[in-house]
């Protein structure tokens, strides 16, 4: 019998820089008694020391996938008669599935055609037996960076099986990302509010700055900022050494922070219109770290272009501002949460 | 801004982070719950209230002590700008 059905997403989670979480969280976000956890969580990034000594740190959300299991329930998704056939039965059970394609080739994608293989996943959340085609969710297709586009039966069919014949050992590491292919089951939960003691504790996680013997330092929360400073800061003393190859990385780091920030900003005004506690003065600080952030990703680029190395100083300078900023709104918020939770019990 | 004023202000900013605490300009805010978490939203009042802003290098528990020495740190602030 043909048939057609569509599971809800969230097309714009504002995560793109975190593509695990991205897939998720259009899942998650798409559920609006979720929200409140959504607002629970992505409190803190974390900075690590580049792999290689010219390299850029790595700054991530500090939670990984793990946190998901309280919401979604992740299985392995094993073919019955065929993929199609299997993937169209998970989605007629409400059961989102995230599979990995060889996107060279895939039509939809930015990078179809090319001589270079790129393994990545792709969240199907609908299917269409008149089109015979599944909707999905993916990155660089449709000339957007997170976008929905579809996928013949037949094609989605042939590649899946494409990464299962090739790629089994290469991309083994992915496992635990949903490689080859999950089912995704949104668990029910009733709406419960963000959870404050989430928030305060990833909060008092989130001061930590140290540095090791070799000089390599690790950040967590607002001392990330601080770290960045330091970093452009010796990258000045040392007259620009960052390799050209590592700017793509380097914009995508710096635009990583203002998605964060900008989650940090959301999460003030869905706390603030809980009690006005929130609002206000702490927002003001990742206000003005917004800004900043907006400058340091223009004088980035205009670094990379000019290799003026007073640039550098400037970013480092830039990063200082915001470290302070920060510092600041990290005590003021842990002190809103104390006075929220203590207004129970007066 | 006399010195007696900036201290009538730096007292009012103590009390909004300290509402309990009695102290007077000599007494160390430490051994009236000054601590490492609020002398920062202290940082903060003081900011508001004159319009200042203080540098990273000067956030410390020292410069925080007393009433009068966060009395002269202001005042160093705002003959600076």
């Amino acid at each position: 019998m043909r048939n057609k059905k569509r599971l809800p997403v969230h097309h714009n989670p504002a995560f793109s820089t975190e593509c695990y979480h991205q897939y998720r969280l259009s899942i998650v976000m798409a559920d609006p008694r979720k929200i409140g956890w959504v607002h629970s969580h992505f409190i803190n990034l974390k900075l690590l020391p580049p792999p290689v000594t010219e390299g850029f740190p790595m700054i991530r959300l500090e939670e990984h996938l793990d946190i998901y299991k309280e919401i979604l329930e992740e299985f392995p998704l094993v073919k019955s008669v065929d993929w199609v056939s299997t993937i169209r039965k998970a989605i007629s059970n409400q059961h989102y599935v995230v599979l990995y394609f060889n996107w060279r080739y895939i039509q939809a994608s930015k990078y179809y055609g090319h001589a270079a293989d790129l393994v990545h996943e792709a969240l199907i959340y609908g299917f269409d037996d008149e089109q015979q085609a599944f909707e999905m969710l993916a990155f660089d297709v449709e000339g957007k960076v997170y976008g929905a586009t579809k996928i013949s039966y037949q094609d989605c069919e042939r590649e899946l099986q494409r990464v299962l014949d090739t790629e089994m050992n290469a991309q083994r590491w992915f496992a635990f990302y949903g490689f080859p292919i999950v089912g995704i089951r949104p668990r029910d939960m009733k709406d419960s509010g963000p959870d404050m003691h989430s928030i305060y504790f990833a909060l008092d996680r989130g001061a930590v700055h140290s540095r090791d013997k070799a000089g390599n330092t690790f950040a967590v929360g607002f001392p990330v900022s601080l770290a960045l400073s330091e970093y452009f800061e010796s990258e000045c003393e040392r007259g620009g050494t960052i390799l050209e190859s590592e700017f793509a990385f380097w914009n995508v780091m710096v635009y990583k922070m203002i998605q964060h920030n900008a989650a940090m900003n959301r999460r003030l005004d869905f706390l603030g219109n809980m009690d006005p506690i929130f609002a206000e003065r702490i927002k003001g600080f990742y206000e003005k770290t917004k800004k900043g952030l907006a400058v340091i990703r223009s004088s980035s680029l205009q670094y990379q272009r000019s290799r003026d190395p007073a640039l550098l100083q400037e970013i480092s300078g830039l990063f200082a501002k915001n470290y302070e900023a920060e510092r600041r709104a990290h005590p003021l918020m842990k002190e809103a949460l104390v006075f929220h939770h203590l207004k129970k019990y007066s | 801004m006399k010195l007696e004023a900036i201290e009538e202000t730096v007292v009012t900013c103590v009390k909004e982070v300290l509402p309990e605490a009695e102290f007077d300009s000599a007494t160390p805010l430490e051994e009236v719950g000054m601590d490492s978490m609020n002398y920062i939203r202290l940082v903060v009042e003081l900011e508001d209230s004159f319009g200042i802003e203080i540098q990273d290098q000067d956030i410390s528990l020292d410069n925080f002590a007393t009433v009068a020495m966060i009395s002269q740190l202001v005042s160093r602030y705002i003959q600076h700008n």
